[in-house]
């Protein structure tokens, strides 16, 4: 039974998407803005709702009784479909989430249902951070698009669109990536006087 | 037509089960928060019961 022990351990300290090294601070959990959300989920409804409209309004144009049983067969599979379209939107947006650490940035993403990416990036190659807003809504509402570059030149740098308090992010993210640089320097110099000094 | 209407009903009940399942095994694997897996899992399969029983009861007044 003791595996069962270890899986809730691993559940409720949040490991599942990645394991935290020892010695290693989580700094920031964060997920999508809760706008992007509501707006997908929005929409998608209003799909619902057009679809229960057109219903009722077929029912009371044709006026035969077999009518409302159809429709309301279709109805039901058309409200079917939009509650299976929902409930996928509600998974991406819970599933993606960016972590923060004071080794690393990790970006777990719901791709679509049969894909997941997890892109892990070390600090020390980080070489900037961006963001950006591309709208009236993004600008009030404070979320936008946060880019990670990174020195190397065979990896894409990391994305995240929909990043709440982006700037709050950014400058947590090169905060510590000064951090982790000044750790390094410091050994390196440790290093250099062990060489010259043995 | 009862055969046709009893047979789109059992694929969709499959479609919906199957998906579930899926959206189930990424909610339990991946989740952070075992409340937010419950409340989606009781979610789905709460509404999804009505719908079904809408779905079966349009067919059923249909073959009638």
């Amino acid at each position: 039974m003791s595996w069962i022990g270890s899986y809730t351990a691993a559940w409720l300290n949040d490991e599942k998407a990645f394991k935290v090294h020892p010695g290693e601070t989580v700094l920031l959990k964060v997920r999508k803005h809760w706008f992007i959300l509501v707006r997908d989920v929005f929409l998608t409804l209003v799909g619902g709702i057009l679809g229960v409209i057109l219903a009722i309004m077929t029912i009371r144009l044709i006026a035969i009784s077999v009518v409302p049983a159809v429709i309301l067969f279709a109805l039901s599979l058309w409200l079917i479909m939009v509650w299976i379209a929902i409930m996928t939107i509600w998974t991406t947006y819970y599933l993606d989430m960016w972590v923060v650490t004071d080794e690393r940035i990790v970006y777990s993403e719901q791709v679509s249902l049969f894909s997941r990416d997890i892109t892990t990036i070390q600090l020390e190659r980080v070489q900037d951070a961006t963001i950006k807003y591309t709208n009236f809504i993004e600008t009030i509402l404070d979320f936008g698009l946060l880019r990670i570059q990174t020195a190397s030149t065979n990896s894409a740098d990391m994305e995240m669109y929909g990043i709440p308090h982006p700037e709050a992010v950014r400058q947590l993210v090169l905060n510590q990536v000064d951090q982790v640089m000044r750790r390094r320097g410091a050994h390196l110099r440790e290093a250099a006087r062990l060489i010259a000094n043995p | 037509m009862a055969s046709l209407l009893w047979i789109v009903f059992y694929a969709a009940l499959a479609l919906y089960i199957g998906y579930g399942l899926v959206l189930f095994y990424h909610w339990i694997r991946w989740a952070h928060s075992a409340l937010a897996v419950i409340l989606s899992i009781a979610a789905y399969i709460g509404l999804g019961i009505i719908l079904f029983v809408l779905l079966g009861g349009a067919a059923t007044a249909l073959v009638i």
